[in-house]
């Protein structure tokens, strides 16, 4: 039936900053059908019984992280330039959200393999030295292993080969790393879950944590478009 | 710097609740306004943001460029414990500062079970929770909304109250209040300038003065009041201000869609219905105005619902063609109708293929009572055949559950009438499958969700005693035994709730300090089941020395002079206790629209409510 319908799949590349990071998935997802609506650009809709705006989110976010690299699909029934659906989308976001750039969609979101963040928190008043002691010590070793909750129960798991961290740095009260994590729908490696295997490690759990995503790759380290 | 420091968001379950943000809310400069009203809801954000008045009023006041109304609810127990252990203030949304910054704090009182919750949001800011406690005209308190027809109960807590409808009262009180900050009055001087305003009462300008056996005796008005105080209402409800916004909140709330406001005030006349008393007369909004209202909403929110709402929409004049008109286009633009509030009785054939057009859920009726004589006690104008005759259309519209509200408790009841609840959703049940041309394949089921009745001020009942909670216990146990069937569902509201709601609706001044008891000794948040304390509000009762059962239980007489008797509701006591006598001798009143019976509250209106 669906190739009766001549549609336009579209890809939308957005941030989310601010505030707009305690708004949940699901939350952003109802966000969005709202606002594509506001838009009034003819959007293709489901044919069930419950009719509704198609829209597929490529990576979900947790709660309370930033991101910079994020993407929906969606479908027009009427093509429209690029930059004009930009445009009039930024016109009805919510506070803390802004539309980049759209496209046709040229990878499909089950290439995804890798995320970059840029994450930080705050120094505790404890030594220095000691925390990125124990920081390097922790990510040095061979083998970092810690539980990671799944569908079916917790399963312990070594992070090692699946994150790349970069230098710890201490400034302005803060420490600050980037990351570049296994992503995507066969293996998720969260940015909890490095601060997860620092805790079993030192004991210390870093509080104030603030991530942001900066970019989604492939299995090619190609960016996702 | 706002008050609350970004992090502690990030603590909390939900923090969508409080970081603000939302679409079409108001962000203004602190420093261009003169007045800065913190516009509170005792109850949590999901509660609180379904409500239409606060929508209302909000969009309104910040139409004045000099005012900037914010949003405030009552934190979760995990985000009150936080701002309590790093002692940071309740804060208002949009601008993240403390509630103590602001010049009015104004509380909506839409339950009486919401006002401990008013306490807690005043302690939590910082600002006495006792009027006399504070001396400044600055967090001036004030408060508006149905239960404000007896705020006697929290009079100790507000400045001064808005019986009726705000949009005309509020903006005039909050005019005054722009004088007196230019001008440096005290807050005495303020009150004394309020208090002139036609519906404005300030508790500390009245007196009461009591009986020896505890009934009010009289009320003493003092300086610049006057008594009585009459409500105000909108007379043009086409005329008044209506958003064509509304604030669209990230999470999940209760009713989480448009709404369109129809009319104020119902035709019906249910004895025990508060509303259907103190929201006469009826006005409607016509049709012209709703469609224009109806397209603004769904283009600004981009809501895939919207609600048509009212206390009773299928009495609503021009429903039909209204229906019409939305069904023209709400379709096309991917938007539900829902049509809540429909009576039995006049729930046509073609009402129900309309509004079915669009999408099927459960239906809902309030049969309210399960005998004939019972439904006419309390002036339920609707007979066995209409629920049957309604229902058996439901279900051959192919709808397969139905819910029926009830009560027990209700003034004459007795065993029959309790039992005839489950008897009439038997006979739903048995309609069902007597149906040749019943849904194929599906059960029914039908659920009664049973309230105890709470006698309410303003009506024909308030002078009716609540029964005891032994009394609604031993009812429920009836209700129960009667039951033979699985395909029904029975649920009903617990006794304790309905006793405390009984005992504040229709409470004096003395309450105060046993409200302000119960809140010190931690009750919250009582309208909902896991914080309600009631064993801690019993507790309080006794240390006050205020019998509960003096206000819940007792029969008034008609010649006592209540302590909500400081107002003009409009309807004449007359009227009211004409109302009475006709329920205990099971006579009916017709409708308004059938038959004008005189209730008074037109007077308001300047003529007649229907030509």
């Amino acid at each position: 039936m669906n190739d009766m319908i001549n549609f336009i799949d579209v890809r939308l590349f957005y941030t989310k900053t601010g505030s707009a990071k305690y708004i949940s998935h699901l939350d952003v997802m109802r966000a969005f059908q709202r606002a594509l609506k506001r838009s009034k650009i003819d959007f293709w809709y489901t044919e069930g019984f419950h009719p509704h705006l198609y829209l597929t989110f490529a990576l979900p976010l947790s709660l309370g992280y930033e991101s910079v690299a994020e993407s929906v699909d969606f479908r027009l029934i009427s093509p429209m330039p690029y930059e004009e659906i930009v445009h009039r989308i930024n016109a009805v976001l919510p506070v803390g959200f802004r539309a980049i750039a759209a496209c046709r969609p040229k990878m499909d979101a089950k290439r995804i393999r890798f995320a970059d963040y840029d994450i930080s928190f705050a120094a505790e008043e404890k030594d220095v030295e000691q925390t990125l002691a124990d920081w390097y010590r922790c990510f040095d070793r061979e083998e970092v292993t810690v539980l990671k909750k799944t569908k079916s129960g917790e399963k312990e798991i070594d992070i090692k080969p699946h994150i790349k961290l970069s230098k710890l740095e201490h400034k302005d009260g803060r420490y600050c790393f980037k990351a570049r994590l296994a992503s995507g729908v066969e293996l998720n490696i969260n940015p909890d879950l490095v601060f997860e295997a620092f805790k079993n490690f030192s004991g210390f759990k870093p509080e104030d944590i603030a991530v942001k995503r900066m970019a989604v790759y492939n299995e090619k380290m190609e960016k996702f478009r | 710097m706002p008050a609350i420091p970004e992090k502690i968001l990030s603590m909390v379950q939900k923090p969508a609740r409080y970081c603000g943000g939302e679409l079409n809310s108001v962000v203004k400069n602190k420093d261009e306004v003169s007045v800065r009203f913190a516009f509170c809801f005792p109850d949590l954000y999901e509660v609180g943001m379904s409500h239409l008045g606060m929508k209302i009023l909000y969009s309104l006041l910040n139409k004045d460029p000099e005012v900037w109304c914010e949003r405030v609810f009552a934190p979760d127990i995990d985000m009150e414990k936080i701002l309590r252990e790093r002692n940071l203030p309740l804060f208002a949304l949009e601008s993240r500062d403390s509630v103590g910054d602001f010049d009015m704090i104004g509380f909506t009182l839409q339950y009486e079970l919401s006002y401990t919750g008013i306490l807690n949001m005043l302690d939590l800011a910082g600002v006495p929770v006792r009027a006399e406690d504070r001396h400044e005209l600055k967090n001036l308190v004030v408060a508006g909304g149905p239960c404000s027809c007896n705020p006697e109960p929290i009079a100790d807590f507000i400045d001064l109250f808005m019986p009726g409808e705000g949009e005309e009262v509020l903006p005039e009180v909050v005019e005054l209040y722009k004088t007196a900050k230019k001008e440096g009055w005290s807050k005495k001087q303020y009150l004394l300038e309020a208090a002139k305003i036609n519906g404005v009462y300030v508790p500390s300008l009245i007196d009461v003065v009591y009986n020896d056996d505890g009934t009010v005796k009289k009320f003493v008005a003092k300086e610049t009041a006057t008594l009585p105080i009459t409500k105000r209402i909108i007379k043009d409800l086409d005329s008044v201000y209506y958003p064509d916004k509304f604030v669209v909140p990230f999470i999940d709330i209760v009713h989480d869609r448009s709404q369109l406001e129809l009319m104020r005030g119902c035709i019906r006349g249910c004895r025990f219905c508060q509303a259907g008393f103190i929201y006469r007369p009826v006005r409607e909004k016509h049709f012209d105005t709703l469609s224009k209202d109806a397209h603004n909403l769904c283009d600004s929110t981009g809501y895939e619902e919207l609600s048509l709402t009212s206390l009773s929409t299928s009495d609503y004049s021009e429903l039909e063609p209204l229906l019409d008109d939305l069904l023209e286009w709400t379709p096309k633009e991917h938007v539900n109708l829902a049509v809540p509030s429909l009576r039995v009785d006049n729930f046509s054939e073609s009402l129900l293929k309309k509004i079915s057009k669009v999408r099927k859920s459960g239906l809902t009726f309030a049969p309210e009572a399960g005998t004939q004589r019972m439904r006419d006690v309390i002036n339920k104008n609707v007979t066995e055949e209409e629920i049957m005759a309604t229902c058996q259309t439901a279900f051959e519209g192919g709808y397969t559950a139905v819910k029926l509200y009830f009560m027990i408790g209700l003034p004459t009841e007795t065993d029959d009438d309790v039992r005839g609840i489950v008897e009439t959703a038997q006979r739903v049940v048995d309609l069902f499958y007597h149906l040749p041309n019943k849904p194929k394949g599906k059960g029914v089921q039908v659920t009664c969700s049973v309230a105890s009745f709470v006698p309410k001020p303003f009506t024909p009942f308030q002078y009716e005693p609540q029964n005891s909670r032994e009394e609604l216990h031993r009812k429920q146990e009836v209700m129960r035994s009667a039951l033979h069937s699985r395909k029904i569902n029975l649920d009903w509201h617990d006794a304790e709730t309905s006793y405390l709601e009984a005992v504040l609706a229709r409470g004096d001044r003395k309450i105060g300090k046993v409200i302000e008891t119960a809140w010190r000794k931690g009750c919250n948040l009582d309208s909902w089941d896991e914080h309600f304390k009631f064993d801690v509000w019993m507790e309080s009762f006794a240390e006050c020395g205020i019998e509960p059962e003096f206000y819940a239980n007792r029969t008034r007489s008609y010649d006592e002079v209540m302590p909500w008797d400081i107002f003009d509701y409009a309807v004449t006591k007359k009227f009211i206790i004409n109302e009475n006598k006709k329920a205990h001798e099971s006579v009916t009143t017709p409708n308004c629209r059938l038959k004008c019976s005189g209730c008074g509250a037109n007077c308001l209106k300047g003529g007649a409510c229907f030509e």
